[in-house]
């Protein structure tokens, strides 16, 4: 039926994210919020280099360190350099919340081509197809709320980029941690239709404290099918 | 004397140069992000840009403490 609706308006459920093909977000970026933050980022950085570089060069031509050059230095290595540290890792942050930066390992691909099969009924895809996520649907699933969350997933997501690269992945992708149940129930706890499941009332607690998980147990059906758990590529597993 | 002085002001032009590549590091993935770049970025762009702000804080904190200061 989706599948139908899609094709007759002449688009694929990947274009319906909105999102620019390919990875590079930098500043080609759609967003002007993000574009001038790039170019600020950038223009720090360049600063930055500016200023250490003619030091540099002054200091070769005179041993003596001067006031201007006291300061020059305590405002690049104290201020300027951080700052662009963490404009740059803010903006890499923000950008790699989209499905497409998710679905560039391609340990994710098979997750993520499920998530996109307008005939696959999983949990993901349902909330993809659908559009109950608007948008970075990975992250919304992935991430907890508030603060902490969005610094949490991320520094989970550099523990990934890591196994990928460096020091391998299981063979069986399997999630780290028992799955945070709230992250459901932010959307979902304040539905009437929610409320009206004689279980969830039962199990309330059991559910709010994730010791009970909304799949399997004869409740909701697999977030991700098991088929696409299994990894082809082995060249870097555990 | 002047010796001194200008291993310290060496010591400052390392650290000087550790924090151009610290910089160049970090400003990739704004440039072009891959999982890969930001990583690189986050973790030895961050390290090279941490490493010469301790040298550069070490210097700073003997002159201080040669001066009286500290």
């Amino acid at each position: 039926m989706f599948k139908e609706i899609i094709e007759t308006f002449g688009v694929t459920a990947s274009d319906t994210t909105g999102l620019v093909k390919g990875l590079n977000g930098g500043i080609v970026s759609e967003d002007p919020g993000m574009r001038l933050i790039s170019y600020v980022a950038l223009g720090l950085c360049l600063l930055t280099i500016v200023l250490i570089v003619y030091k540099i060069i002054f200091l070769r031509r005179d041993a003596s360190i001067g006031v201007t050059t006291r300061w020059i230095f305590l405002i690049t290595f104290i201020i300027l350099s951080p700052l662009t540290y963490f404009i740059s890792f803010g903006i890499g942050i923000e950008k790699s919340k989209p499905v497409e930066f998710c679905n560039s390992c391609h340990i994710m691909n098979s997750h993520v081509d499920d998530m996109k099969d307008p005939d696959s009924e999983s949990i993901a895809s349902l909330h993809y197809k659908y559009r109950w996520i608007s948008d970075d649907q990975c992250y919304a699933c992935h991430s907890d709320y508030g603060l902490y969350g969005a610094v949490g997933a991320k520094f989970d997501g550099i523990r990934h980029i890591m196994d990928y690269y460096v020091l391998g992945y299981p063979k069986k992708l399997k999630i780290r941690d028992t799955y945070n149940n709230e992250r459901c129930l932010f959307c979902h706890a304040p539905v009437e239709s929610y409320q009206d499941i004689e279980e969830h009332q039962e199990y309330a607690a059991e559910i709010k404290s994730s010791e009970q998980s909304c799949f399997g147990a004869d409740c909701h059906v697999s977030p991700h099918p098991d088929e696409t758990k299994e990894i082809e590529d082995t060249r870097r597993t555990k | 004397m002047n010796s001194k002085r200008n291993y310290y002001t060496m010591i400052l032009i390392i650290a000087g140069i550790l924090n151009i590549l610290g910089m160049i590091l970090i400003i990739i993935p704004v440039v072009e992000l891959t999982p890969l770049t930001l990583i690189i970025s986050a973790v030895f762009g961050g390290g090279l840009v941490i490493l010469s702000i301790a040298v550069y804080a070490a210097v700073v904190t003997r002159d201080l403490i040669k001066r009286g200061i500290l």
